[in-house]
């Protein structure tokens, strides 16, 4: 049987994918050359009309009427993008007129309908960008649609900046937009939304409400909110249905908002549950019990007596030291004794570590 | 008689050479269109985020640990330490293992850092060789800082001791010969906060090699291209490797490797498969395949995260002798770690590291030296017998040659476009031209070491050997 590499159209596909790849190979090398060519021009360009814009801004900011601003060659897409960064900059420094007069800026050179038109376009992949961009600057109502669409996007930034960019424009509707949230809210994203609370100075809501969400990140959200913005209210028993929630890291937020909120009184509800809970439960719930008055070493070594875990023990240590009245001496008693072993050394570790 | 020989085996072995090439090229370019495609929606999503969210969340970013291990690095280890000790993030604590070094790195670090000697309980989670000491230092702008002395047990034994340590949820895998950026916890730490459905089990980030360039109190400030051909190479490689083969398996949740240089790790998870096997060679891609194992088989929903940007800058070896080491012990590594989980292969249970990603491991990373000396001894034969086709195997050979080049060029290319780390174009033109030698001068060694690796392997030499270092370059 003959070898196939004797077959002429064998030869020529191998013919083509030389000129195939050694094409793509010389394409690589030219494009990157000329990339390096010409950003460098482009830089020195853009640090030019950066410098216009900028003169033009601060006359304006300073002395100007409106009327008299002209920003070279706005018409190019890079100009505008150039523009809105250095707008939005100065957007998060000035207060009051001075933040005004820069958002009349952005909405006479209509860069929040750029900003709409770019998101709005199929091949633009920086809508994330002008998403963000939204949402640092109120809008004119007719924008809302095109963000509540993005609230439905499958790309979380998306949603993130469309959400902050409505509630830019109504504050007041933030428990109604995360009410209706349904996607599971990440880590990043409750970050997220904390930081742009405080960055604008956003006047939050109780977020009591959205604490009994049936989303559970929504829910988790609203217990840290309600624990860092100190939204305390009530007493233990308001907190029932969320110590016995389905998700394990809502019961464990909850126990540390109780903690730092101080309040008495757990009755059995903690007790029942301590058996029973995650670890990570049960360090929260130890930080709760410390913290209230009447909880005393004794009862807190009783917890310590009944667990295996190192963590566990050495979690409950440290609430010994840092909450319980006298659990300082306490500790540094267990330090020097003699009858168990592990508790010297786990005290030891502490005083000289953790503490 | 050999001629009849080849004469019957040659169409068999010439379809059989094809279909490998055939597959090894159709992966290679699959590969890099995923990887351009990663690549955009990596920038695309990442282009505008906003870091200072983590610094203000009000303590609830995950706590890292970021565990170094060293041996003999006296050289490098305060540059190092400096640089780890001031990163972008709040909730972190460095901790380094002291391997039993026999020069005067824990001196050099007790010194430097003002360590004392203090009562630490380890919880031995994972056993190791015994700790004679922690220390901790007296100054308190070094209060992070945990160094831990103990017998030598090699990188894996450290490394555990280091989880034993760990205090923290997360835990950063580091080598110490190396220079972290500034925000790399930052940017490692994301892609856990940011998953919201799945367990983010590892994330690793790119190394980029930091010979040739300058060092200034732990800050990398000037980046070039050495004149050294074998760095030179190095460069060229990794940048494809990390470039194009760790995101193009990044996207389609396929890694099952993330660098020993550079990786975060859920401490939990970690604990759970036991730690790092200190008598594999290839302990990193080891403990990546465990992990993901474990997740499989308990049917959690997980990834394994790339990030394309360089968060990491290492010392590659500069002279022949000591990449020979490094590369017998990689290929040492692979054959150990396909052997141990050969269960894995083309096994359903695993998903795409099971179907895809084993196998391509298996095939064209394991095998791939094989076919290529057997290639060339029955080209070899032909020529012998009078029966080569001059024509077709040139042709064959412009054609492998151009296809690597073009790989090699993609990665430099994708490097110059997303995230450039050379300013100077003599730079830029140094690798490009040095990718065209690659075929010539190094790949033969690198094919060399990979078999040598493997006859090594069968003999039982399962020892690490010494990496010299140079140091970095100092202003």
């Amino acid at each position: 049987m003959d070898s196939f590499l004797t077959y002429h159209p064998f030869f020529i596909v191998i013919v083509g994918l030389i000129f195939l790849f050694g094409g793509i190979a010389i394409a690589l090398l030219l494009i990157n050359m000329l990339y390096r060519a010409i950003h460098g021009r482009r830089v020195s360009y853009r640090a030019s009309v950066e410098k216009a814009y900028k003169k033009e801004i601060f006359n304006y900011l300073i002395v100007g009427e409106i009327s008299d601003i002209r920003f070279v060659r706005i018409e190019k897409s890079r100009n505008k993008d150039l523009l809105i960064g250095l707008l939005l900059e100065l957007f998060d420094y000035l207060e009051g007129v001075d933040k005004d007069r820069v958002m009349e800026l952005f909405k006479r050179e209509k860069l929040d309908a750029y900003c709409v038109r770019k998101i709005r376009s199929r091949w633009c992949y920086r809508k994330t960008y002008y998403l963000r961009c939204l949402a640092m600057v109120s809008l004119d109502k007719e924008l809302e649609p095109v963000l509540k669409d993005m609230l439905r996007s499958r790309f979380m930034e998306r949603r993130l900046y469309a959400m902050q960019a409505l509630i830019l424009r109504n504050p007041e509707d933030i428990e109604r937009l995360f009410a209706a949230y349904t996607y599971r809210m990440s880590l990043w994203e409750q970050m997220n939304y904390y930081l742009f609370f405080i960055s604008k100075g956003i006047k939050v809501p109780d977020f009591h409400h959205l604490a009994l969400s049936a989303n559970p990140s929504v829910a988790l959200f609203a217990i840290r909110m309600v624990r860092i913005y100190q939204q305390r209210q009530g007493s233990i028993r308001g907190y029932e249905i969320l110590l016995r929630h389905p998700d394990l890291e809502v019961r464990g937020e909850m126990f540390r908002t109780l903690a730092e909120f101080g309040y008495e009184d757990p009755g059995v509800l903690l007790e029942e549950m301590v058996p029973n809970a995650s670890l990570f439960i049960r360090m929260h719930i130890m930080t709760y019990l410390a913290r209230i008055s009447a909880t005393d070493t004794r009862t807190m070594m009783r917890y310590y007596d009944e667990s295996d875990s190192i963590e566990f023990r050495l979690h409950i240590l440290y609430c010994i030291y840092n909450f319980i009245r006298g659990g300082k001496e306490d500790i540094e008693e267990f330090a020097k004794q003699d009858e168990n072993k592990l508790l010297r050394d786990l005290s030891t570790h502490l005083i000289t570590n953790i503490v | 008689m050999i001629r009849s020989v080849v004469e019957m085996i040659s169409p068999t072995v010439d379809f059989l050479v094809l279909l490998y090439s055939f597959a090894l090229v159709v992966s290679y370019v699959l590969m890099g269109g995923l990887a351009f495609y990663g690549l955009i929606r990596y920038i695309a999503k990442n282009k505008s985020t906003n870091y200072n969210a983590i610094f203000y969340s009000d303590s609830l970013e995950p706590s890292v640990s970021v565990i170094a291990s060293c041996y003999n690095e006296s050289l490098t280890i305060v540059d190092c330490l400096h640089s780890l000790l001031t990163l972008r993030y709040d909730n972190y604590e460095v901790i380094v293992v002291n391997d039993g070094s026999k020069d005067n790195t824990l001196e050099k670090v007790c010194e430097e850092f003002e360590l004392e000697k203090i009562d630490y309980f380890i919880h031995e989670r994972i056993p190791t060789k015994q700790v004679r000491g922690v220390y901790k230092s007296r100054n308190k702008a070094y209060y992070n800082l945990i160094v831990v002395d103990k017998e030598n047990g090699g990188k894996a034994d450290a490394m555990n001791a280091g989880f034993n340590i760990s205090t923290r949820l997360y835990a950063v895998c580091i080598d110490v010969d190396s220079v972290l950026a500034p925000d790399a916890l930052l940017k490692l730490v994301k892609p856990i906060i940011e998953s919201s459905m799945s367990v983010v089990a590892s994330v690793g980030g790119a190394v980029h090699v930091a010979n040739g360039c300058l060092l200034r109190r732990g800050t990398l400030v000037e980046k070039k291209v050495p004149a050294n051909y074998m760095v030179r190479m190095q460069i060229i490689e990794y940048l494809r490797t990390f470039l194009i083969g760790r995101i193009a398996f990044g996207k389609i949740n396929g890694l099952m490797l993330v660098s020993g240089a550079l990786g975060i790790f859920r401490k939990d998870l970690v604990l759970e498969v036991g730690g790092y096997r200190t008598q594999s060679i290839g302990e990193d891609m080891e403990l990546i395949i465990r992990i993901r194992k474990y997740l499989y088989e308990h049917k959690m929903r997980h990834r394994v995260v790339y990030i394309p940007e360089p968060l990491l800058w290492t010392e590659v070896p500069s002279s022949g002798t000591i990449l020979e080491r490094q590369r017998t012990r990689w290929s040492r590594g692979l054959i150990d770690t396909l052997r141990l989980h050969k269960n894995v292969f083309f096994n359903r249970r695993y998903g795409v590291l099971g179907m895809v990603s084993f196998p391509y491991f298996v095939f064209f990373e394991w095998l791939a030296p094989f076919v290529e000396v057997l290639g060339m001894i029955y080209v070899a034969l032909l020529i012998f017998c009078g029966m080569i086709q001059w024509k077709v195997y040139l042709f064959l050979f412009v054609f492998m040659y151009l296809f690597g080049v073009c790989f090699s060029f993609l990665g430099i290319f994708l490097s110059e476009m997303t995230y450039p780390v050379y300013n100077s174009k003599k730079d830029l033109m140094k690798l490009y031209l040095t990718s065209f030698t690659e075929i010539f001068f190094y790949h033969p060694r690198i094919v060399y070491w990979a078999l040598k690796g493997n006859w090594m392997y069968l003999r039982g030499q399962n020892k690490w050997g010494d990496m010299v270092r140079q140091g970095f370059n100092k202003q």
